[in-house]
């Protein structure tokens, strides 16, 4: 009987530790408008949840209870919750939303409106929007420094970084980078913005003082045409030692030591690779790879795909909690 | 039209196309009309699709093997499944002998070849098809303004009969139009879906590679 109940507490435990450590991730689908469940220990999706039109960016409220999904066709932000996995509010977003920020706080999320040239402030507790920034043509990227004191926004069409001062918000400077620019990733530390550009094929990298370019840092695979090059997603790890590059139709992820800003290895994930995100413990990095209709998944360890998972037509954002 | 017939249909006109223009415009021109909302890409790179030994040796030699050609052969063709020719390609290594990175490379090299020859004889068949509609709305254009300058209230038979003549003739040639519109939808996703193949043949390749 004893040897049974201490079975059962060693079986209780292992469970407990075992979810304790597993990661999920979600992955919005912007084609079958839906969002994917991965479960990362088991390397396998768990559940798919229909939402609104074209859902692109999403992230996850501060307590990783609820995820914010920008549906952009539907012309609104919805809330899901990851318990029930409803959709249990909607929040305005102004025209278009595809990608958004949410403050250290918790409190305000920044939106890029990409048909109306602006960047809208909504009060998620309130629900309401509280402003409305006008910045370059088509707003995508969008990166705030870790105290939350600036946001900077990316244009694609003006290729430009706007600096925002989220006290004032108002736009109080801007700089120059190459040909459509679509993301943008502060160093943990506040001092850099990495901005990568799509069709220019670089990542800038802005001291975020005095905002001047100090690095532009360019890709070159063997086999792999130039104008195939097309950066998007940023990530850097939470020790600032190396930096993720997602490169479009490359196919491939770059590895840049941020020392040096030299490229480490190109690793070869999915068809069209969109976004990327860390698990909370920074041992795994997931890629969405929006042609190939499926994750890769990385350890960041040992630079290497470790898995490639199909999910929904057209994944474009990934929050993993 | 169903799905499955509008896809039969866009397979047997870019056949067509296909075939003709392996003999006729073997290079189109850059820059020549491209009607999909799908960017041209009009090469595929190697380096997007293969991670392991550099299959540039691979490329000259994979035909001296003559069970790499024939594997190549069964497993290239889009009516084979991509589990289907995975299953074959994975069946293929673990029966050969030497060494399984090469073997493995020279098919990697040998699918590459073959489906990018495929693909870029698609995309020079979507070109004639965009020329072709583009040829028509000329044709339907040439047409209206020949109706629009007969007299409307002659009464000369004769003027009476071109008339019905030229109005037949733009309504058959703007129903073949519509029609040939609604499906470059469909033919304008082939060559993403040999992409794509081409992608997933090299991935489970890729899963051989020790």
């Amino acid at each position: 009987m004893n040897m049974i109940i201490r079975g059962v507490i060693v079986g209780v435990l292992s469970l407990t530790s075992a979810s304790a450590l597993s990661s999920t991730a979600y992955v919005s689908n912007e084609k079958s408008n839906t969002i994917s469940v991965i479960d990362l220990d088991r390397l396998e999706v768990t559940h798919t949840i229909r939402v609104g039109a074209r859902p692109r960016g999403i992230t996850l409220s501060k307590d990783r209870k609820l995820l914010y999904i920008c549906a952009s066709d539907a012309g609104h932000i919805e809330v899901l919750d990851l318990d029930s996995l409803k959709v249990v509010r909607t929040l305005p977003s102004g025209p278009d939303p595809e990608l958004f920020i949410l403050s250290p706080d918790g409190r305000r999320l920044y939106v890029a409106n990409e048909d109306n040239n602006m960047v809208t402030v909504l009060d998620v507790g309130r629900g309401v929007i509280e402003s409305q920034i006008p910045v370059g043509v088509e707003p995508e990227g969008m990166g705030l420094s870790p105290d939350g004191k600036w946001l900077v926004n990316t244009s694609e069409t003006t290729s430009m970084a706007h600096f925002i001062d989220t006290d004032t918000l108002k736009v109080a400077g801007s700089v120059l980078v190459d040909n459509r620019p679509r993301f943008a990733e502060f160093t943990p530390d506040g001092k850099q913005v990495w901005v990568s550009a799509e069709v220019g094929g670089t990542v800038s990298v802005i001291d975020a003082q005095t905002r001047k370019i100090v690095h532009k840092i360019g890709f070159e695979i063997p086999g792999v045409r130039k104008e195939a090059i097309q950066p998007v997603g940023v990530r850097i790890t939470a020790d600032g030692k190396t930096a993720f590059v997602a490169l479009g139709p490359a196919n491939r992820v770059a590895v840049v030591d941020t020392a040096t800003y030299k490229v480490e290895r190109y690793l070869l994930v999915g068809q069209r690779v969109w976004q990327l995100d860390f698990t909370p413990d920074q041992k795994l990095l997931v890629s969405t790879n929006g042609a190939s209709n499926d994750i890769s998944v990385i350890d960041v360890e040992k630079r290497k795909v470790i898995k490639s998972i199909t999910v929904g037509e057209l994944p474009w954002g990934v929050a993993i909690r | 039209m169903k799905r499955a017939a509008q896809i039969a249909l866009a397979a047997l006109i870019l056949c067509g196309v296909v075939v003709s223009s392996w003999h006729g415009a073997l290079a189109q021109t850059k820059g020549a009309d491209w009607p999909c909302i799908q960017v041209l890409q009009p090469e595929l790179s190697v380096g997007a699709m293969w991670s392991g030994p550099d299959p540039a040796p691979a490329a000259a030699t994979w035909r001296d093997s003559p069970a790499v050609t024939e594997l190549v052969r069964r497993v290239a063709p889009r009516r084979v499944a991509v589990e289907e020719a995975s299953s074959e390609m994975h069946r293929f290594l673990a029966g050969a002998s030497g060494d399984r990175n090469v073997t493995a490379t020279q098919i990697f090299a040998g699918l590459f070849e073959s489906l990018s020859a495929e693909r870029s004889a698609i995309i020079r068949g979507i070109q004639r098809y965009s020329a072709r509609q583009a040829a028509l709305t000329e044709r339907i254009e040439t047409a209206r303004r020949a109706r629009d300058a007969l007299d409307p209230n002659a009464t000369d038979p004769k003027v009476r009969d071109r008339r019905v003549e030229l109005e037949a003739q733009m309504t058959w040639d703007t129903r073949i139009f519509e029609d040939r519109e609604r499906l470059l939808p469909v033919i304008c996703e082939q060559p993403v879906l040999m992409e794509r193949r081409l992608f997933a043949l090299a991935r489970a390749l890729a899963e051989e590679l020790n």
